[in-house]
Formats: C-alpha cells, sequence, structure tokens
C-alpha cells in the first residue's frame, strides 16, 4: 500500500523532444488515478517514468514515501499491465503469471497459492496451461491482470490496457478492473484515451495535453468545470459546442451576441459578473449538448433568449436523439430524448440552460469565473 | 551525475553482451584488414622459426606492389578468375530463374524437385570436385564414355580436366550444377511475392508467356538478378577448393607474356600458393588488390543495374 | 474448346515434369556415383557393371580404421569442429544481436558500420592475416585455431538482430518489472523467442565449418591430429590417386550427415540463405 508522489517531474529526450514537463501529481493510497489525454501528450511517458522503465531528466518522485528516481523497475514494488498485454509467448499462463514471482525466488507452494488465487478471481482457472496464442483478446487482458495481481504490489500501472479489445468486451473489462479495485483496495494508475474509460473509473482524473497537466480532479468536477477550453472540449460525447460570442455590458444586465449578427442571449449581471471585464471582447462560449432545448417540447412558454437554428442532419439512437443544427453562423450539437424526430430543415427555436453555461478566454483557453 | 550513472550501466551492460563477438571481431576480422596491408609492405624471410613464422620481417615499402604490376602470373590469373566469372555467373542466374519458373507452377512433387536442385549447394564443394574429378578422368570415365557414345572423341587422352580449353569450363559446369539451387530458391520467393493479379494484367494485354518473362518476371527479379552477380563475382574471387581439387591450376599448356601459366588458375589459387610458398608480404598484397578489385567490381555491379532494366 | 484447353494444360505439366526429373538426375547424379564406386571392389571402379565389394560395408569399413588416414578420427574432429563453432557463433551472435537490436550505447552506429562493411571484405583475403594471428597465438594444430577466428559471423549477427528487432518492447519492459536481470531477460525471454533464427545460425555455421576446406588446409600441418574430413580427403588423395572405391567412401562421411541434416531441417537453410539476399 502507497501513495505515489511526483513533484516537479520532467522527461526530456535526446533532441530537446519533450516527454512530460513539470508534472505535479500526488496519488493517495488505495485511489485509482486515470490520466487521460489525446496521443503524444506525455500520458504514457509519465507512467513509464513511474514505472522506471524510462529515467526521469529532472524532479523527484516518491513511492510509498521513498524517493525512488534511481531505483530501478524491479524494486519499485510495481506491476505493470501494457496495451498489447506483453505476455510472454513462450510460456503458459501459469508461467506467464509465475514469472515474476519464480525471479523473486518465492516458495514453489506460495508461488501456486498466489497464481491460483488470482486465477480464480480472474476466472481463468481453466485456462492455465494454455499458451497465449490460444487465447481470446480478453482472456489475455485477463492473464495480464493476474500477472499483475499475483506479484502483490504496492501500486498497480495500466498503460492503455483496453484498447485493443472490441467496444463489448471493452465496457465488460472496464467494470472487471473497477471491481478489482474495490476488492484489492490498492493504488492504480491508468493510463487512456478514451474519456469514457476515464470518467467511469477514476477517482481522481488527470488530463494531459502536450507534455502538461491540464487539470486534475474527480470526473464530476472535471465534467462540471472544466478549467480550460482543450478539457471541455475532450471530456464528454458528443463534444461540448464552442460559440464564439462578444459580451456586451449593459448596467442591468450582460448581452451575449453571437458573432455575425446571429442571436442574442441576455443574461444577469450579479450572477456572471465576472464577464463585466470582457465587455466589448469576444470570448468563447461553451455549452454541452444536453444542455440546450428545444422550446417546444420544453414546455417554457418564453420568447426571451430564444436560438434559432436549422436541422443539417440527425443521429437517431433511440435512448436519445443528437440533433445537428445551424445558427447564424456556428454549428450546434443537441441531445435530447430519443422521442423528439426532427426533419432536415427544420427550424428549431433552441434554449440555452443558463446554469450550464461556460466561457473561456479567447487567447489562452483558460476557463473565465 | 546521477543520469549518467544509468547511461553507464546500460551502456556497460550492452558491451558485456556484445563482448565475446566484439574481441573476435576485432581480432580476426577488424584488425586483419590493417595487418594485411602491414603485412603487404614487408618482406617475411622464409623457414626462420616454424612455431613463429613471421619473426623476420623487413619493410620493403611498396615493393610487394611493383613486383605485382609485373607478375604475368597475376595478370593470368585475374584473366582466368575474370573467365570463370563469365562461365559460371550467367550460367547460375539463366539456370536457376528456368528452375524456379518451371517450379512455380502446380505439377506433383514440387518440393520433393526443390530440395533435390537446392541440396548439392550445402554439401562440401571439395568432395563435389573429387567427385567430379573422378566423373571426367580420362579413359574410363563417366562422362569420357558418355561423349564417345554420343560420337565426340578425343577427351579419352586427358580427360575433361587435362585439356587446357574444356578444364575450366569443365569445372564450371559441376559448379553450375552444385550452385544454381540458391538462385532457384531466391528466384522462387520472388515470383511467389508477385502479385498474380500482375500476370492477369499481362494476359488482358494480350502478353504471351514470354513477354511475360521479359517484361513481368524478370524486372520484378531484377534484385536477386544482382544480388546474384556479386555474390558470383565474390566467390570467382574466392574460388580455391574445387581448382585445388580438380586440377590444382593446371593444366600447364598456356603460354601469357612468355610464360607457361595454368589454364585454372584463378587468383585465388595463385594467392594460396603464393602463401603454400611462404611468401606471406607477396601474398598480402595480393589479398588487398583482391580487396581492392572486390569493391570496385561490387559498386560498377550495383551502378549498372540500377540503371538498366 | 474448354477440352483442348485443358488437354494442353495437361501435357504441358506432363513435359515440366520429365524435363524437372531429367534435371533432378543430372543434379543428383555425382551423389549416386560416388555411392555406387564406393560399393566396388578395388581395382574395378572403371568396369560398369552390378558387381560390388562384398561385404558392401568393407570400404567403409577400412577408411574408418585406416591406420594413416583415420577417418574416423577425422570425422571425429570435423564434428567437434562444427559443433563447437555453431554453438560460440550462434551464442554470440545472439547476444550480439540483442545489444544492437534493443539497447543504446556508444559508438553503436560505428560498430555496425564497421561490421557491415567487413561483409564486402573477400574470404580468400583474410588467409594470409589470420594464419599470421593464429601463428603468433600458437593455435596451429588446434581446434581452436580452426573454430575460432570464424566465430564472429556478421550474417549470423545481422539475422539475428533483424529477428529481435520484432520481438515487442514492452516484453522486456515487463520483464523488468517482473524482476529480471538484463542476463535472465536475455536467456528467458529472447532466446526462447528467437530459437528458430538461432537454429538457423547454428545450421548454417555448422554447414560453413563442416565445409571450410581451405583454413583448415591452412591451420593444420598434415601431420596435425586435428585433420579434419575434407583435409584428410585431400590429403588422401594426393597419397592414393586411384584407389577411388576407398575414397568415394571416404567421401559418403562428409556427404551422408549433411545431406540427412539438410533434409531433416531443411526450411532453417533455405530461410537463413535466402533471408541474407533478401537484405542484400
Amino acid at each position: 500500500m502507497a501513495d505515489v508522489v511526483l513533484k516537479n517531474v520532467s522527461k526530456i529526450y535526446k533532441g530537446g523532444v519533450i516527454g512530460c514537463k513539470n508534472i505535479n501529481l500526488s496519488v493517495s493510497d488505495r485511489e485509482f488515478c486515470v490520466i487521460v489525454g489525446p496521443s503524444g501528450c506525455g500520458k504514457s511517458t509519465t507512467l513509464r517514468l513511474i514505472a522506471g522503465l524510462e529515467e526521469i531528466t529532472e524532479g523527484e518522485l516518491y513511492i510509498g514515501g521513498d524517493l525512488v528516481n534511481e531505483i530501478p523497475p524491479k524494486d519499485r514494488d510495481i506491476a505493470m499491465v501494457f496495451q498489447d498485454y506483453a505476455l510472454y509467448p513462450h510460456m503458459t499462463v501459469e508461467e506467464n503469471m509465475s514469472f515474476g514471482l519464480r525471479l523473486r525466488k518465492y516458495p514453489k507452494d506460495e508461488i501456486k497459492r498466489r497464481v491460483i488465487e488470482a486465477a480464480r478471481i480472474l476466472e481463468i482457472e481453466h485456462l492455465l496451461s494454455r499458451r497465449p496464442k490460444q487465447l481470446s483478446g480478453g482472456q489475455r487482458q485477463r492473464v495480464a491482470l493476474g500477472r499483475a495481481i499475483v506479484r502483490k504490489p504496492k501500486v498497480f500501472l495500466f498503460d492503455e490496457p483496453l484498447s485493443n479489445l472490441d467496444a463489448k468486451l471493452r465496457v465488460q473489462m472496464r467494470i472487471e478492473i473497477k471491481k478489482l479495485h474495490s476488492k484489492l483496495r490498492t493504488t492504480m494508475i491508468y493510463v487512456t484515451h478514451d474519456q469514457v474509460e476515464a470518467m467511469t473509473l477514476g477517482d481522481k482524473i488527470v488530463v494531459m495535453k502536450d507534455g502538461l497537466i491540464q487539470q486534475i480532479d474527480d470526473p464530476l468536477s472535471i465534467y462540471e468545470k472544466p478549467k480550460t477550453q482543450f478539457v471541455a472540449g475532450f471530456i464528454g460525447s458528443p463534444p461540448m459546442n464552442f460559440i464564439r460570442v462578444k459580451v456586451e455590458d449593459k448596467d442591468d444586465y450582460i448581452l451575449i451576441k453571437e458573432i455575425g449578427d446571429g442571436f442574442k442571449i441576455v443574461i444577469d449581471r450579479n450572477t456572471f459578473s465576472y464577464l463585466i471585464p470582457y465587455s466589448g471582447k469576444e470570448i468563447t462560449l461553451g455549452i454541452r449538448p444536453e444542455d440546450i432545448v428545444d422550446r417546444i417540447f420544453s414546455k417554457i412558454d418564453t420568447k426571451e433568449n430564444v436560438v434559432e437554428a436549422e436541422v443539417v442532419a440527425e443521429e437517431p439512437m433511440g435512448s436519445e436523439n443528437i440533433i445537428h443544427a445551424k445558427t447564424k453562423s456556428s454549428n450546434l450539437v443537441i441531445r435530447t430524448d430519443g422521442t423528439n424526430r426532427v426533419k432536415m430543415g427544420d427550424r428549431l427555436e433552441l434554449l440555452f440552460k443558463l446554469d450550464k453555461l461556460h466561457f473561456f478566454d479567447v487567447d489562452d483557453g483558460k476557463r473565465i469565473e | 551525475m546521477k543520469i549518467k550513472n544509468r547511461v553507464l550501466r546500460e551502456n556497460i551492460n550492452s558491451y558485456l553482451f556484445l563482448l565475446p563477438f566484439l574481441v573476435i571481431f576485432l581480432i580476426f576480422l577488424a584488425y586483419p584488414v590493417i595487418y594485411s596491408f602491414i603485412l603487404s609492405l614487408h618482406r617475411v624471410t622464409p623457414y626462420t622459426d616454424l612455431y613463429n613464422v613471421f619473426s623476420d620481417m623487413k619493410f620493403v615499402g611498396l615493393k610487394n606492389y611493383l613486383k605485382l604490376l609485373n607478375d604475368s602470373k597475376f595478370w593470368w590469373s585475374l584473366i582466368v578468375t575474370f573467365y570463370y566469372a563469365i562461365l559460371t555467373i550467367p550460367g547460375m542466374i539463366i539456370l536457376g530463374l528456368l528452375l524456379a519458373i518451371f517450379l512455380n507452377n502446380k505439377l506433383p512433387g514440387v518440393s520433393f524437385f526443390r530440395s533435390a536442385y537446392f541440396l548439392p549447394n550445402v554439401l562440401d564443394i571439395l568432395v563435389v570436385s573429387l567427385i567430379w574429378t573422378l566423373i571426367y578422368s580420362p579413359h574410363f570415365g563417366v562422362f569420357v564414355r558418355f561423349l564417345e557414345w554420343i560420337g565426340i572423341k578425343g577427351f579419352s587422352e586427358k580427360g575433361i580436366l587435362g585439356n587446357p580449353r574444356t578444364a575450366l569450363p569443365g569445372i564450371a559446369f559441376a559448379m553450375i550444377l552444385k550452385g544454381s539451387g540458391f538462385g532457384m530458391i531466391l528466384f522462387l520467393s520472388a515470383i511467389q511475392n508477385i502479385p498474380h493479379s500482375v500476370y492477369e494484367a499481362a494476359d488482358i494485354d494480350g502478353a504471351n508467356a514470354w513477354q511475360k518473362l521479359i517484361y513481368v518476371t524478370i524486372p520484378l527479379v531484377k534484385p536477386i538478378i544482382l544480388f546474384l552477380v556479386i555474390m558470383g563475382t565474390i566467390s570467382s574471387l574466392n574460388a580455391f577448393t574445387e581448382i585445388y581439387a580438380m586440377t590444382q591450376g593446371g593444366p600447364y599448356e598456356v603460354y601469357f607474356l612468355g610464360e607457361i601459366q595454368g589454364a585454372t588458375k584463378v587468383s585465388g589459387f595463385y594467392l594460396f600458393e603464393n602463401w603454400a610458398q611462404m611468401r606471406y608480404g607477396y601474398a598480402a598484397a595480393i589479398s588487398y588488390v583482391l580487396l581492392i578489385i572486390t569493391l570496385i567490381i561490387s559498386l560498377i555491379n550495383a551502378r549498372i543495374m540500377r540503371r538498366k532494366f | 474448346m474448354i477440352n483442348e484447353r485443358r488437354i494442353r494444360e495437361f501435357i504441358k505439366r506432363v513435359i515440366l515434369f520429365i524435363i524437372l526429373s531429367i534435371g533432378a538426375i543430372i543434379v543428383l547424379f555425382p551423389f549416386f556415383w560416388m555411392l555406387y564406386i564406393a560399393l566396388k571392389s578395388p581395382g574395378k571402379e572403371f568396369v560398369l557393371d552390378f558387381s560390388f565389394v562384398k561385404p558392401f560395408y568393407a570400404n567403409f569399413l577400412r577408411v574408418w580404421k585406416n591406420e594413416s588416414f583415420p577417418f574416423g578420427r577425422f570425422f571425429l574432429n570435423s564434428l567437434i569442429v562444427a559443433t563447437s563453432g555453431a554453438t560460440l557463433t550462434a551464442l554470440f551472435c545472439s547476444m550480439g544481436g540483442y545489444v544492437f537490436a534493443k539497447k543504446n550505447f556508444y559508438l553503436k552506429e560505428f560498430l555496425f558500420w564497421i561490421m557491415l562493411s567487413t561483409l564486402m571484405v573477400p574470404g580468400m583475403m583474410y588467409m594470409v592475416p589470420q594464419f599470421a594471428i593464429v601463428t603468433k597465438l600458437g593455435w596451429i594444430n588446434t581446434y581452436k585455431g580452426m573454430v575460432i577466428p570464424h566465430v564472429a559471423s556478421v550474417f549470423g549477427l545481422f539475422l539475428l538482430r533483424q529477428h529481435i528487432e520484432t520481438i515487442p518492447d514492452s516484453l522486456i519492459s515487463s520483464a523488468k518489472i517482473d524482476g529480471a536481470s538484463e542476463w535472465q531477460i536475455f536467456r528467458t525471454i529472447i532466446v526462447p523467442l528467437s530459437l528458430p533464427v538461432i537454429t538457423t545460425v547454428f545450421l548454417l555455421t555448422f554447414l560453413f565449418q563442416w565445409t571450410n576446406f581451405l583454413w583448415q588446409l591452412v591451420v593444420n600441418t598434415p601431420e596435425s591430429m586435428k585433420l579434419t574430413l575434407p583435409v584428410g580427403l585431400a590429403l588422401f588423395r594426393g597419397q592414393y590417386q586411384t584407389q577411388w572405391c576407398l575414397l568415394m567412401a571416404a567421401s559418403s562421411f562428409s556427404i551422408i550427415p549433411i545431406a540427412i541434416l539438410f533434409l531433416i531441417a531443411q526450411r532453417f537453410f533455405i530461410e537463413g540463405l535466402t533471408a541474407g539476399a533478401i537484405k542484400g
């Protein structure tokens, strides 16, 4: 059981290529921390630094309170599950799982006991004598997990472990991993590019981009209060709508105008007082697809703040209906109930939920609040 | 300092793994290239000390190389080597390609044929040469008898290898039969890698079998041909064992630049003779000239093949 | 129409089959001839009939236990030289190939380039300097003199490097986390996963050492106890020019084991030799 702390950790490769920069992160004991971001954002590098597979250029890394910068991977008491599972193809499942214990010269019966215990947890007891080639993708994934479990490490590291599975299995294994965490109660650090995995698995989510940490928070805070426009757009599916608007301070209220003579929204001056300094300037308005409602279906009878849009496409999915519509100068994605069907060219009268508006600085993408 | 530690450890580990190979490589493959040159600038006195043959060396500068320039035997050996290359390389390529094209058909026993043609390749060249000496031998040799049976006479007295006109072609024939399976395997795998659709497109374009060979197959196996030409050149320059076993460089019935020359004395065998006569400095000089010739030929081959086709 | 085409196709195949069969007979003729002569009585080698020596193995026995040319001993020498050479080569090439495929170290590119360029040097050129070095080391008439100078096979190293590069890095990372040392990674991960290629390198080197007549001739004086089969054969022939049946019987000791080895492990030989060509 251990916490993991990174202090100003950077990885700079030969030729100045930045792997990750100034990473400050503390994962407490038994926490499930997910690092998420697009490919090349430095999330895998960060994980490999924690594992000790790569050298930390700058900064300090503590596992369980000990500085481990110079400790080789095998002495860090960690286990890692790789994207391609990294099962040894020439060994049986049992040999794969016991390899680490055998190298550490554990007694035979202890090894046997641990392998069987792990196999039982993962329901792969019947596969122990098979070789990786004879297993399905999901089974290989379980073996990879099992190999990590038998070691009873202080920290589990996962490097995109589900990305080689098909969609259905991925959902299933996601739940397995979640169950495993609550059963083993060990610190886990999990890297993924899939924001759904991040949201569903993490106690704590770290969003990274271009080698830098964008935000560290619990899933709901990340969703409801994204600190940057990047985080807002990365988390959530379909992604948040971004509309370029102009702010006008009208003393009694604040007017938000879509660029290019589009819609106008009136908002309360007290609630949105932080927008006053931006009066006369352009900012980015963000609104999630589910926070836009069609006036007709919403039983709201006001004509105020109506945003007019024309339907350009629709993706009916049964439980919900994703509508793509066009305002004067921007495109909107709206998530509605599955029964709300529309036709191409329909004119919609839309209302934005005013308590769900997000505003971002045009220049640095930071949240305005 | 800390960072350097890990880099240092990685370096030490790597070199520990590489060490056995590297030591042997440096002593027996890299150093000899330099040492050979040094040796070629010396005269080694023979018979000084049997257990320390190289104890008495005298620096003579480029004398060995100058001597080489006026050595008709050396020039003759290069001519023979060139002739040997011309005799073997096209034969091996054509036979190898033909066999590959034949074997690329659905026939019973294809894999048997493949093994049969490839087998001679892996057998000891000295033994194969001895067997051919027997086959080629005068009076009773089975080849000579076969020739007489079909009405070709005149080989009875000296056999194939005793006749200066037929000795080298005889050796080349034996080596082509031994070696063409190698080309066959290479051509076969290259031909099988050509997509079937290319041939179908040629069919639709109205190409006949011959045109498909010339316009489709050969251009696509061009890299193999280049490889075989280079390999063949190098192995001609390396040719020794077959000459040693079959003719010992003879028969000595050819005149070139006023001296009697061995009809089959390729440069490799001439080099060996100089070594056997303990002219180590001179032999080293020959080696160096051969090395340079090899490099030049490899370069020219690569150039020509890139431009043509 | 269809019938005519089928008949033409059938005739084409029959002709091809006949051509290939005749070709195979020609190519393999020398080896049948060797066996045929090896079974003849001394002095009757050139009588083309089917009367053979009795018992049929008489010639083989005579050369196997010959006093001045003990081919049994030569055979053993060849076996020792080829086996030890192939074992060392396979081991050293695997170790070197692993490092070149998966590690970074000082002078890596330079060493690689140097090794690559020695592939261009014709083997004949090494005879004189290698002989000089072996003489200075006092390795004349020894097994190590025959074996060690040819153990650093650059071709084998490249073949293994090429293969080991295809082993995923994650396996090595995983083994590191599992607690494996460098040597354990090599022995428990790299070697088992490279076994087919290691076998290829082993077999090709075995073949090379088995048939490396010139070098074995150079490092052995005629009275050496370490003479190998080809050198023994050459010397035997120098003395008994006309004893063809004995010479052919002795030749079989070199040919037959290799032929059997080839037929068993054909795949490895062919793959190894083709891999070298495709790279070049």
